[in-house]
């Protein structure tokens, strides 16, 4: 067989396509989508029905968006553009990590019960609380979702602004939040993963953790007054979406179970 | 042919076994550390004062400095750290410290503490209540709940496979193991006291003498459901609904490896940390 024929150039074409691909493919900011499958229904009409404990219905109704985050590994092509001033996070990373939490109606009572057992609350207090927590959200007209961001990247990340957030259903309607309730506490922290004393002097370097808290609140209703959930809604998308590069985006996805 | 093809199948799977065990014995080995014989009892009160530099170690890997020294009462143990989220899974989940005095690692004999930050410091570290619960209470109510948030922690817990049940202790020694943690310089210090032999006071102890070897296991991170499950309701919930078993964890991910925060900071993955060692002998001072 001689040392060049069109077989051997076909596929070392074929294998340095299939390279190139590997290397820019992942290079996209976008993170992969973090699925999570609940129900029976959305918004259940009879909340004393659940015998769920509060803690397990909140880790049921909570996806993280964003943990996907690339390696960065050098040779992929995408990180060598964004170093050159990239979008998204620094080396073209998604920069947040996001929890979000699908507030369903027995979430939200199973929640108000739990503080109000774990308090002591009298009938009168529990009373209280149940009204102004529905009337601080209006739960009522919106359909809410907590956020909690994360990163150890600039704090300009958590500034809303820069992101289209909305929640999208199986048909492609597409719902923006009618208000974002600010929640934070001005908490600083940082991110050290080893003893100063033991590090050489350029590397005791601590890492500042910035972070927002937010409730997001849906419409429940579109403009015709249709519900926005209804049972036929097989699953809801809620996205994050850096405003200026569409690529950079995180996902997460409640799946209704019939 | 048929023949041939098994044999050649089973050497396969012999050398694939083979390099699983290499790989298992070499990720679990124990590491071998000296104890220090000290004349005076150490105060377990989470400070440093006591704990020359010499009896000290520091495992680069998980960042992690220990220090272990003996008398003829009891052996006594040094944990620092400085990963914050190590230090809250500690104060919901406790840390296992395992004593073995075959010098094996086996999880028969081993005390739990759950202590750490207290939750106001714990709150400024990023834990969330989750939901708006917690923000919607009254400041009177709010209060209640941080008290008995305070009081649920710190507190030692005896865990003893020839028991069916789990004790639990006060963390101040009178029933025998005694357990402090303290943050100096921002460093999270958790410092042991178990008493080396049983006797009539108490019957929480090694089982060891000074000069015997013995292993010594630290665990923590990684909560199992039942944990999370008490852990969230002495917490109040919320806490930002970490997935089980964390989120990938490992080492600090991106090119210039900044850490993750969100759910790796608030659901580490599960460490372990083996060491064996001969207890001191009061010559050896």
């Amino acid at each position: 067989m001689p040392w060049f024929s069109f077989q051997r150039v076909w596929w070392a074409a074929v294998f340095c396509t299939l390279i190139l691909l590997l290397s820019l493919l992942p290079s996209c900011a976008t993170a992969p989508s973090s699925l999570k499958y609940v129900g029976p229904v959305f918004d259940s009409q009879n909340p004393s029905r659940t015998k769920e404990s509060f803690p397990d219905l909140w880790e049921r109704w909570t996806v993280h968006l964003g943990g996907g985050m690339r390696s960065g590994k050098p040779w992929q092509l995408g990180n060598l553009f964004a170093m050159g001033g990239g979008q998204g996070g620094p080396g073209g990373e998604f920069p947040l990590q996001i929890t979000a939490t699908l507030m369903d109606t027995i979430l939200i009572e199973a929640g108000l019960q739990h503080y109000a057992t774990l308090v002591k609350m009298t009938p009168e207090e529990k009373t209280e609380f149940r009204h102004t927590y529905l009337e601080h959200y209006d739960a009522e007209n919106h359909i809410l979702i907590w956020c909690e961001l994360f990163t150890t990247w600039a704090e300009l990340h958590l500034d809303l602004d820069r992101w289209i957030i909305f929640i999208e259903d199986d048909a492609d309607r597409q719902y923006e939040p009618v208000r974002i309730l600010d929640e934070s506490r001005p908490v600083r922290q940082t991110v050290g993963d080893r003893l100063s004393e033991f590090l050489p002097e350029q590397s005791r370097m601590r890492w500042e953790v910035h972070q927002k808290t937010c409730m997001l609140c849906f419409p429940k209703r579109d403009l015709l007054k249709n519900p926005v959930l209804s049972p036929k809604v097989k699953f809801l998308k809620l996205v994050f979406q850096l405003s200026d590069d569409e690529k950079t985006r995180a996902e997460g996805i409640w799946v209704f179970k019939k | 042919m048929v023949y041939r093809d098994i044999t050649r199948l089973g050497a396969k799977a012999l050398l694939l076994l083979t390099l699983s065990v290499l790989i298992l014995v070499t990720s679990c080995k124990t590491q071998e550390m000296e104890t220090h014989w000290v004349a005076e009892p150490v105060q377990v009160d989470g400070e440093m004062t006591e704990w020359a530099s010499g009896s000290t170690a520091y495992f680069e890997d998980l960042g992690v400095q220990l220090g272990l020294s003996n008398d003829n009462q009891n052996l006594y143990i040094l944990f620092r750290f400085s990963n914050q989220a190590w230090a809250r899974a500690i104060r919901m989940g406790g840390v296992t410290l395992w004593l073995d005095n075959s010098g094996k690692k086996k999880k028969d004999f081993g005390i739990r503490y759950t202590g750490g930050p207290p939750p106001s410091q714990l709150q400024k570290m990023g834990t969330s209540s989750g939901g708006g619960f917690r923000e919607t209470l009254t400041p009177e109510q709010q209060q209640r709940l941080r008290d008995m948030e305070e009081t649920a922690a710190d507190q030692i817990t005896v865990i003893d496979k020839k028991s069916t049940q789990e004790i639990t202790l006060r963390p101040d020694g009178s029933g025998g193991p005694a357990a402090c943690f303290a943050s100096p310089q921002g460093t999270y210090t958790y410092e042991f006291s178990i008493p080396l032999e049983k006797s009539d006071v108490f019957s929480y102890a090694i089982g060891a003498e000074p000069g015997q070897v013995i292993s010594l296991g630290l665990e923590w991170g990684g909560i199992n459901k039942e944990d999370r499950q008490k852990m969230r309701n002495r917490m109040g919930g919320g806490m930002g609904g970490p997935p089980p078993g964390g989120m990938g964890g490992g080492p600090p991910g991106g090119m210039s490896g900044r850490p993750r925060g969100g759910a790796d900071m608030q659901a580490p993955e599960k460490k372990e940390l083996w060491v064996k060692t001969q207890l001191a002998l009061p010559s050896a001072e």
